[in-house]
């Protein structure tokens, strides 16, 4: 009888301090979230003020990287382990991701949770989503932001504030198997050759008339819509804000996307290069490996898709190593912005969380952070990774794979495509509208329709 | 006095007996589900830190969405036909297992073994054949349906869902079916062949209204799990072609960590649990309704 | 006879059609899981040339294997254990004592069995992580035993109600208390009942997905079917060592059911009639 009266009352005492916690949970959400915030941003300001004593990182402190560049988990994995071993007292855990995990609902799930990481690796839209959480590198407390290269701390600034630091250059257009189109032209070809829609159009079919399709396109809505259908917002204007303009405009409704004439000539783009494809018999396999083994192979001559390509070719075998960029022409006028350029982003930012963090783990990732852009040793990973940095002082000494090469080309003669736009679609965009594209390439969508959805997704967006 | 201490010890032994169930199942599932039906009248958003009331704002978008409806409607289809395949199938092995038939065990085995591995896994299994081993064989054929994968049409694709969901359930059913026929008692069967009956009629008039209980096991088990289906179609389609695939489960999860509208896919969800609590509960009445007239 | 010779020829082979559709998926992924991904897209039937352990090492590596192997099976023999444990003494309670509120809990635990997760999964996370509870084998232990219990009391109910009062009356007499009645006669007596339970739940806990990849946050503690995502890149699946992971990941529960074929399937059966 004691036991159970004892078990009793210690169930009991259980019980309520669960149900009370449970109860009081939702209410604490808004003004705690928010006192912490404002507390920790102070202190975070302290912590920078005092950064210059060397007793603070003396402590042994754990911090997390939360990264989406999938394809080099393990990269990030090996920089940490040098890392720690160079500086005992910080032990970084890297939380992988894969896409098809749903990067961002995890990332979400981890702030949702109270337990967003330290710092993250993260397209802009997330930059922009979470702004309030990020903290703000500025020159003091950043120093080595200084050998970044010329615009790149600009992308990497939202609202006036470095929330970003950028650490990769990508590019991409109309990728082009150099020994297919040499063999075809009986020399080495020009792909500046190819700057207006009918030259485009003579290109493939002098292609297929030798029997190799002229073209592919992968079937994914994140080809298809982040990167295709986001040219008709960048090469609205040179600058960002042509691009975010005109998406303010759609947003609005003031706009209809059907109406810009550059929509019409990507689209009329598009067709010719539907009408040339490799995967012209099942459009939306969408498989990635798939894609690259057959273009490696020589399979396809070109293939609408970027210098990250690389990373997976170099898993295959027999396949070719030389390729070449062409730009993916929207008008019959060589004169035309995006006629003769391809386009150039910083895809991912490094980015540090203030908010869920304390101030000692905050630095230390400032700290780490500035040792992987800047210190040759921290550079090294991501150039062994093939990687091109956009800081002043990478080794001069490395060789780039051949995509990568052909993009830092375009970049030197100043012919490429501003997509500072993209930094403002998010992931959910890219979902929505791509399923829009690929519905059209499948032809299970007209171009009005097409249109239509366009304007609609945008009227959605707040 | 005496029965204070009787009400005190049932009080005790109900704590101790009950308590780490009720409890468990009050923080997990309970709680979590109130505030869950609350949740939907706010604009609630973790990440802005909102939770204001706002009536009925989040079903009025919901009943506006007509992407979400849509997929309602294809949930509905997906659920409906993968219950009808899954428990005619399971019911024809279930018969033919237990007619005398040779290796009764290792067939029985054999067809539940799809049931060991989760949807995760089942779903890149067959994404894999899907996608390389079907259209392979299509080309080797020449056999045109084939030559393109399941997966890149959107009724197609819902068929393989079908496919995989009858694979993978079949199995599990048809042991529950088993446990239907074997409780049939022989007496019955027997007098009923005396009076002459074909096996055609035996198989309508005494088996079929035997089963009645076995029946509403497995439609429950189908709808339910058919409504909630996530795993397979995360692994399988993901969606593809053109989210033509998403069905509502993964719409709702997406609303809420994509897109960011927690508060709106809550109430998707609250949407979801009365369909499947109206088809549950509708089919055990008729099931129980054809009992009775049996 | 001969009509009935040629039916029962038609029923083995009609069988034997249909147990190899079910099998080949596996067959398939057990040979391909030897070949190099360009392979498979090649001729994904063909016979892999050599028996190449690469992949697998490949994937023991990359998913942390023994991590997510230990993971696992703590989770689940953790979760299976207590939810038996409390599920049983709550149906016995519940079954032997006639109250009103008795019955209504009874009633709240079935009807809660056609909520969907789904309808859960949103308030669960945002409540959890806020008591900064996420992240750890032991909460999500927690959750497995809230989740696992209407469906297990559903089924103790159904088989205690036909346990006789008379055997637990004697321990009573003996001088035992309740709970000594329930440990030594009604649980020895629910072995079969337990299995079906024990079969089912372990099932369901060591190939889900979404509960954990919602609960457990860092890498170190994921489960074996979260660490197949490993194998995801950006903009792919790299499918030669993912099929060999695959393989892995089933396996434990492969090999059990080779072994416990018999009672499994007896199990299964069993909670069916119930």
């Amino acid at each position: 009888m004691k036991r159970t009266l004892l078990s009793m009352v210690l169930v009991i005492m259980m019980l309520s301090v669960l149900l009370t916690s449970c109860g009081q949970a939702p209410d604490t959400t808004k003004p705690d979230s928010s006192v912490s915030a404002s507390s920790t941003d102070a202190s975070t300001n302290e912590a920078n003020a005092a950064s210059a004593t060397p007793a603070d990182t003396q402590k042994p402190v754990k911090i997390t990287y939360f990264n989406t560049s999938a394809e080099v988990n393990t990269m990030f994995e090996n920089m940490f382990k040098k890392y720690h071993e160079l500086f005992p007292n910080v032990t970084i855990e890297l939380i992988p991701t894969a896409v098809g995990e749903g990067q961002q609902e995890k990332l979400q799930s981890l702030f949702a949770a109270g337990n967003g990481p330290t710092f993250m690796n993260v397209d802009p839209a997330n930059v922009i989503q979470y702004q309030d959480k990020l903290f703000e590198m500025t020159m003091e407390n950043a120093p080595w932001l200084a050998q970044a290269s010329d615009g790149a701390v600009e992308g990497g600034t939202f609202g006036g504030k470095i929330l970003g630091a950028p650490w990769s250059v990508q590019g991409y257009g109309l990728l082009y198997n150099k020994r297919v189109v040499d063999k075809v032209y009986g020399g080495a070809f020009d792909p500046a050759t190819i700057n207006t829609r009918d030259s485009l159009k003579a290109f493939l079919e002098k292609i297929e008339a030798s029997g190799v399709p002229a073209t592919m396109l992968h079937g994914a809505n994140w080809s298809m819509g982040g990167h295709y259908l986001t040219l008709t917002y960048a090469v609205q204007g040179p600058k960002t804000t042509d691009g975010t303009g005109f998406i303010d405009k759609l947003k609005a409704g003031t706009a209809k996307i059907e109406d810009s004439p550059i929509f019409q000539g990507y689209m009329d783009t598009m067709d010719l290069l539907v009408e040339h494809n490799y995967n012209k018999a099942d459009p939306l396999v969408g498989d990635f490996n798939k894609d690259v083994q057959a273009f490696g192979e020589g399979k396809a001559a070109t293939f609408f898709m970027g210098d990250w390509t690389w990373t997976s070719m170099t898993t295959l075998k027999n396949v070719d190593q030389d390729y070449g960029f062409i730009p993916v022409p929207w008008s019959n006028n060589p004169a035309d912005y995006g006629n003769t350029q391809i386009v150039m982003v910083l895809p991912k930012f490094q980015s540090i969380d203030k908010s869920q963090n304390t101030p000692e783990q905050t630095k230390a990732a400032l700290d780490a952070l500035g040792w992987m852009m800047t210190d040759p040793a921290g550079q090294q990973f991501f150039i062994d990774a093939g990687f091109f940095m956009p800081y002043k002082n990478v080794r001069t000494d490395v060789k780039y794979n051949s995509m990568t090469t052909a993009v830092a080309d375009y970049a030197k003669n100043g012919k490429t495509i501003n997509l500072g736009c993209f930094s403002y679609i998010s992931g959910d965009a890219w979902t929505q509208t791509g399923n829009l594209m690929l519905k059209y390439i499948s032809k299970a969508a007209t171009r009005q329709e097409l249109a239509q959805g366009i304007d609609d997704y945008w009227k959605t967006v707040k | 006095m005496k029965a204070k201490t009787k009400a005190l010890n049932n009080a005790g032994l109900f704590v101790i007996f009950m308590g780490p169930a009720l409890i468990t199942f009050a923080c997990v599932l309970l709680i979590p589900f109130l505030y869950g039906v609350f949740l939907t009248f706010t604009n609630y958003d973790p990440i802005k830190g909102t939770k204001d009331f706002i009536g009925f704002a989040n079903f009025a978008a919901i009943f506006a969405d007509k992407e979400f409806l849509g997929q309602f409607l294809k949930t509905l289809s997906y659920v409906f036909y993968s219950t009808v395949f899954c428990n005619l199938l399971a019911f024809l092995l279930a018969y033919l297992l237990t007619t005398n038939i040779k290796a009764q065990n290792f067939l029985r085995g054999g067809f539940f073994t799809p049931n060991l591995i989760g949807g995760i896994i089942l779903g890149y299994i067959w994404k894999f054949i899907f996608a390389n081993v079907v259209t392979q064989l299509g080309n080797s054929l020449e056999f045109k349906p084939l030559m393109t994968s399941f997966l890149t049409h959107p009724d197609r694709a819902i068929l393989a869902m079908i496919i995989v969901t009858v694979w993978q359930y079949a199995g599990y059913l048809m042991m529950i079916y088993i446990a239907g026929f074997v409780g049939i008692s022989r007496d019955v069967l027997e007098a009923a062949e005396i009076d002459g009956a074909t096996g055609m009629n035996k198989l309508l008039h005494i088996t079929i209204p035997s089963m009645v209980p076995s029946f509403i096991i497995c439609l429950f088990i189908t709808i339910s799990r058919g409504f909630m289906a996530y795993d397979l179609n995360l692994a399988l389609t993901n969606g593809a072609p053109y989210g033509a695939t998403r069905l509502a489960s993964m719409h709702i999860y997406q609303k809420a960590f994509q897109a960011n509208q927690y508060a709106t896919g809550q109430a998707e969800a609250i949407v979801l649990f009365i369909a499947v609590a109206i088809a549950a509960v509708s089919q055990v009445l008729l099931t129980k309704k054809l009992e009775v007239e049996a | 006879m001969r009509r009935n010779n040629v039916t029962t020829w038609v029923k083995y082979v009609f069988i034997l059609g249909l147990l190899i559709l079910f099998i080949i998926p596996f067959y398939l992924m057990v040979i391909n899981s030897f070949k190099t991904t360009q392979q498979f897209v090649d001729s994904p039937f063909s016979l892999p040339d050599k028996i190449d352990f690469t992949n697998y090492l490949d994937a023991f590596v990359k998913m942390k294997f023994l991590n997510g192997l230990a993971n696992s099976f703590i989770i689940t023999i953790s979760s299976v254990a207590l939810i038996i444990l409390t599920s049983s003494m709550a149906a016995y309670f519940l079954v032997r004592n006639k109250w009103k509120i008795n019955k209504i809990i009874f009633a709240v635990l079935v009807a809660s069995m056609i909520v969907p997760f789904q309808a859960i999964m949103i308030p669960l996370v945002s409540i959890y992580g806020n008591m900064q509870l996420l992240n750890s084998k032991w909460i999500l232990v927690f959750m497995y035993m809230g989740f696992g219990q209407a469906f297990a009391i559903f089924i103790f109910h159904g088989f205690i109600k036909n346990i006789p009062l008379e055997m637990e009356e004697a321990v009573l007499i003996d001088g035992g208390n309740k709970l000594q009645s329930f440990f030594r006669v009604v649980f020895p007596l629910l072995t079969p009942v337990v299995v079906t339970v024990l079969i089912l739940d372990v099932l369901w806990i060591w190939n889900d997905y979404l509960l954990p990849s919602l609960v457990l946050l860092s890498p170190t503690q994921r489960t074996l079917p979260l660490s197949t995502y490993s194998f995801f890149q950006s903009y792919s699946v790299d499918y030669a060592p993912l099929m060999a992971g695959i393989v892995l990941t089933i396996l434990p529960v492969l090999i059990t059911y080779i072994f416990c074929q018999k009672q499994i399937v007896k199990g299964v059966v069993q909670g069916a009639i119930k």
